[in-house]
């Protein structure tokens, strides 16, 4: 396996961290009710957003590396 | 000497040696942090009591985009390379060396926090996983700084008389860098959030 090829399977893995970190915030928001954790939730949520896009991009631009 | 297959690939295994030999090393390490999860596994569902938010989530948080920011460098010292773009291949790369610097002293901090509180790893068997699997993992840190600072420092050389080895060889240590990352891209949840 390439590191191009090592470096989207952990993009998609992290991808995969920030949607559980994100319910994981989401999670504790229900149970504590501060806004620290609805904000870390939205912004984890975004990261990942962030993170799928890169990657996409990633694959796209080094297709030929 | 000249030492063959260090470049051009092997026709046996389809691999450059550098890159078998890379391979081989990552699942060794697989089967060594493979094995320390599953002690983590069977110590935690097999206690009555596992204590939970001991651990500085936001700390932890801010150390895994630092890591994953440093992937993001490696990659991208690479991909220089191979644009032949050695300036930012630099950059790059010094750039993911100080990344690794700051998980470090994150590291540090969240240590001596722990220290200062009397959470020593005799302390619980869950201060003792933590310290023995994030000590592991930072130990590997350090040792990826090692490698990024010889190709900083004197390993920089090769570039001008062995290009192609040279940006093998730095592919060789992203595939590494990234190895460590992942290992943290489990530590992470399983050890502060779960």
């Amino acid at each position: 396996m390439s590191l191009r090829a090592f470096h989207l399977l952990f993009i998609g893995l992290s991808v995969v961290l920030a949607a559980f970190f994100a319910a994981w915030a989401m999670g504790q928001y229900r149970l504590e009710h501060q806004p620290v954790y609805a904000l870390t939730g939205v912004l984890s949520l975004g990261a990942g957003c962030g993170l799928a896009v890169y990657g996409t991009k990633f694959q796209r631009k080094t297709r030929n590396l | 000497m000249n030492i063959p297959y260090t470049v051009e690939v092997r026709p046996d295994t389809g691999l450059a040696n550098g890159k078998l030999g890379i391979w081989l090393f990552l699942a060794s390490e697989v089967m060594l942090f493979g094995a320390l999860f599953s002690s983590y596994i069977i110590l935690r569902t097999g206690s009555i009591h596992w204590p939970q938010g001991e651990l500085n989530v936001w700390l932890g948080m801010v150390n895994t985009f630092i890591l994953i920011g440093s992937s993001v460098t490696m990659v991208m010292a690479w991909a220089s390379l191979k644009l032949n773009d050695w300036g930012k291949h630099r950059l790059y790369l010094i750039l993911t060396f100080a990344l690794a610097g700051i998980f470090l002293v994150n590291k540090y901090i969240e240590y001596a926090d722990h220290i200062t509180r009397g959470e020593y790893p005799s302390h619980s068997t869950f201060v003792a996983m933590y310290f023995t699997l994030t000590g592991l993992h930072g130990l590997h840190i350090l040792g990826g700084m090692v490698v990024m600072a010889y190709f900083i420092g004197p390993g920089k050389k090769m570039y001008q008389t062995n290009r192609e080895q040279f940006v093998n060889r730095i592919e060789y240590t992203g595939l590494y860098w990234h190895f460590v990352d992942l290992v943290w891209i489990f530590l992470f949840p399983v050890l502060y959030l779960l």
